[in-house]
């Protein structure tokens, strides 16, 4: 095993070593030093890569670990050498610095504090090690995209999910998140695997389509529904096909009573082109509700606030699920909330999953909460059972 | 390579499916452009239904999805479970592909004392006198730091009541597989996922409040075809009782949680717990009745009957 060390302090390099040799776990290695950044590069070019673990020290005398981290991220070939970077700083930095690592696709064996513990560091190696070779093998047994999506929408093989939306004050259903769902001969087919590969084949503005047809003919019949928000989700890219708005505003005209809301979400390049902002201003016009999706997610979302006249903002969930243990979060949904209070628009949290999230969103003053603490998405065939349980159950509660 | 295997599967569920399509339509004297027109009706997923479509399932030349199949049955007030499980031949072929399962070419499921021999299971409520001791060696297995205190408490096992363990043993008493699992409400559930409670009050709330969900929290299994059996006791018991409207995993054992992926069941989400300065990654999954029924291989699962392992009082 070739392990090299970077770090600025001879003792801690001595201390490593020394743990090294103690260590029941490995038994032959042999150690590389470098002193700063510009050393441990060359180390690293001169035994070309050859490395099982890399320790990297993140804050040195003269230099720090972020630039070997991008030196291993832009050569391809070093990439996956393991990496444990150590460092004295504190929580938020080391969390910075993991996630960093992990969006460069580096092969992070974890980040950690000093005093360290090698014990610790080189049962990770092997672990992350162990599981990397199982993933390869996994993979190459099953192809990414064994699923034909051409022919699973010509099928039909789309079914309709929806999430209730829960007025906080009133514990009224306001409305439904549309999710979708695919399903095959073996079960049902998630976003996560099926929205890549509609991307890739270029049917984005097909699926909408469907979406759409089928959320408004199903709240078209079921009358029961009526009262409620439809909530679609659309990319800004939908927003840049005019086919696709004149489908949308086509639908609403035919049923004025459908209070329908489109959640926008993604990229900034393409809201700002003067089409989609023209797509925005006719679906406004025509009544259509507008709500910004995984509000904080993206760099751009203040940006967005100013261009669009929306009506709704959707904190998204990642903020969400741990205000009650996460401060940061909870001081983000704080401030979204509050400066939507200031624009006059609605918030609406997402990813509610606990009684005590739910509290403190209520001591916050979000409008409304939509989570699995009011329900998993129920198929669209189980909705107005759904509804009705929930409406008995409520008037129930009250009498009590 | 495995398409072989899934073959004769398929013509099986298409027979079981385009029979079951043939009796409703002679039991409410529909022809079928009058399903059609009842289908197109009362479900949103058949808007461009035809009656060729039809006819080629009632002749086995395809079949729909289980997701479709499930709306047809639910149509006509039945379910997926009760059509696929009534079929003696599919009941035949789900327990001969768990056993196939077996045969695979990786050697992995080499076993130190385990060599495909016969095996029994044992069914296991907090007063059977096994329970404490089988229980004990599901949470050696599982390492889930979660589920220690009930760990502790073992003593007292009222307080595990809702708990169920079902063993496998093979000759000698050895034990070759296990699951461990509890049914219990929704709410609860996730306060537990989200570490708002522990494992006993999750316990404890299944006592009084209806339950809605079933959760695993150990499944186990020295050789393929025992992993897949005792996959195969809770996901009959969820099909059996109507009152269970979602299936939950919460584990610490990649295995299981592997083998879940496999089965293109998605992750609820993964919590990390610390535990002895070490790093442990709690998996959720949750998911609906007819997600599960409409998996093909959690269906094959559901259907194989556990007669023979009821609860039993009897120590060994």
């Amino acid at each position: 095993m070739n392990i090299l060390i970077v770090d600025d302090q001879k003792f801690v390099r001595e201390a490593i070593k020394a743990d090294l040799v103690e260590s029941t776990l490995e038994y032959d290695f042999q150690t590389f030093e470098a002193e700063d950044a510009n050393q441990g590069m060359e180390a690293i070019v001169a035994i070309d890569g050859n490395i099982d673990l890399l320790i990297l020290d993140l804050k040195m005398d003269n230099s720090d670990g972020m630039e070997v981290i991008n030196f291993l991220s832009v050569h391809a070939s070093y990439a996956d050498i393991p990496l444990a970077v150590i460092s004295s700083s504190d929580k938020r930095t080391l969390g910075l610095v993991s996630s960093i690592a992990s969006s460069l696709k580096l092969n992070l064996v974890g980040v950690f504090e000093k005093p360290i513990n090698m014990d610790f560091i080189l049962a990770e190696t092997a672990r992350l090690q162990s599981q990397l070779d199982h993933k390869m093998v996994v993979k190459s047994s099953e192809s990414v995209s064994d699923y034909d999506i051409n022919q699973l929408l010509a099928d039909e093989q789309v079914l309709l999910c929806f999430q209730p939306q829960v007025d906080m004050k009133s514990k009224n259903i306001i409305g439904f998140e549309v999710l979708a769902r695919m399903h095959d001969e073996n079960g049902y087919i998630y976003p996560d695997t099926f929205l890549p590969l509609i991307d890739k084949a270029g049917l984005n503005v097909d699926f909408t389509k469907i979406i759409v047809a089928k959320a408004f003919k199903f709240w078209a019949y079921e009358k029961a529904l009526s009262s409620y928000t439809l909530s679609i989700n659309v990319t800004a890219e939908d927003l840049s096909c005019d086919n696709l708005i004149d489908y949308i505003i086509r639908h609403k005209q035919a049923h004025a009573d459908i209070k329908l809301i489109l959640e926008l979400t993604e990229s900034q390049e393409v809201i700002n082109q003067a089409s989609v902002l023209n797509s925005i201003a006719r679906l406004i016009i025509n009544d259509i509700g507008i709500s910004l999706d995984d509000f904080g997610k993206s760099y751009s979302t203040y940006e967005r606030l100013d261009t669009i006249p929306f009506n709704e903002i959707k904190i998204d969930r990642s903020f969400v699920c741990d205000i009650d243990t996460n401060e940061q979060h909870h001081l983000i949904v704080e401030s979204t909330i509050a400066l939507a209070k200031k624009m006059s628009v609605s918030v609406v949290a997402e990813g509610i999953e606990t009684e005590s999230v739910l509290n403190i969103l209520a001591e916050l003053g979000c409008d409304i909460a939509q989570g699995y603490v009011y329900s998993p998405p129920i198929e669209g065939r189980y909705l107005i059972a759904w509804v009705n349980r929930y409406v008995y159950k409520d008037i129930a509660a009250n009498v009590h | 390579m495995g398409h072989k295997k899934y073959s004769y599967q398929k013509t099986i569920i298409m027979r079981v499916f385009s029979s079951f399509l043939k009796k409703i339509r002679t039991e409410h004297n529909l022809s079928q452009e009058g399903l059609r027109a009842l289908l197109n009706e009362r479900s949103h997923s058949f808007d461009s239904l035809d009656t060729i479509s039809i006819s080629r399932w009632e002749r086995g030349i395809n079949t729909p999805s289980l997701t479709k199949q499930s709306e047809i049955a639910e149509v006509f007030g039945d379910d997926l479970f009760n059509i696929y499980s009534s079929d003696i031949d599919f009941v035949k072929e789900s327990l001969y592909a768990i056993q196939l399962s077996s045969c695979g070419k990786n050697d992995k499921a080499a076993h130190p004392y385990y060599k495909n021999d016969q095996y029994h299971t044992k069914s296991m409520l907090p007063d059977h006198v096994d329970f404490a001791s089988m229980l004990k060696l599901c949470l050696m297995y599982e390492g889930n730091p979660r589920l220690f205190p009930a760990h502790q408490e073992i003593t007292s096992t009222v307080s595990l009541k809702p708990l169920n363990v079902v063993s496998a043993f093979c000759n000698f008493s050895q034990l070759v597989g296990h699951c461990l699992f509890c049914k219990v409400n929704t709410k609860a559930l996730f306060e537990f996922m989200n570490c708002s409670i522990g494992i006993m009050e999750l316990l404890n709330v299944a006592k009084q409040e209806r339950a809605n969900v079933l959760v695993v929290l150990s499944s186990f299994g020295v050789s393929p075809a025992i992993d897949n059996h005792m996959m195969s006791v809770y996901l009959n018991q969820l099909a059996t009782d109507k009152a269970i409207e979602y299936l939950s995993f919460s584990t610490c054992d990649s295995k299981l949680k592997q083998k879940l992926m496999q089965m293109k069941i998605p992750m609820f989400k993964v919590k990390p717990i610390e535990h002895q300065s070490k790093i442990i990654q709690n998996y959720s999954f949750i998911m609906s009745r007819s997600e599960v029924m409409a998996n093909r291989n959690m269906l094959m699962l559901s259907v194989i009957p556990t007669r023979e392992i009821q609860p039993t009082n009897v120590g060994i």
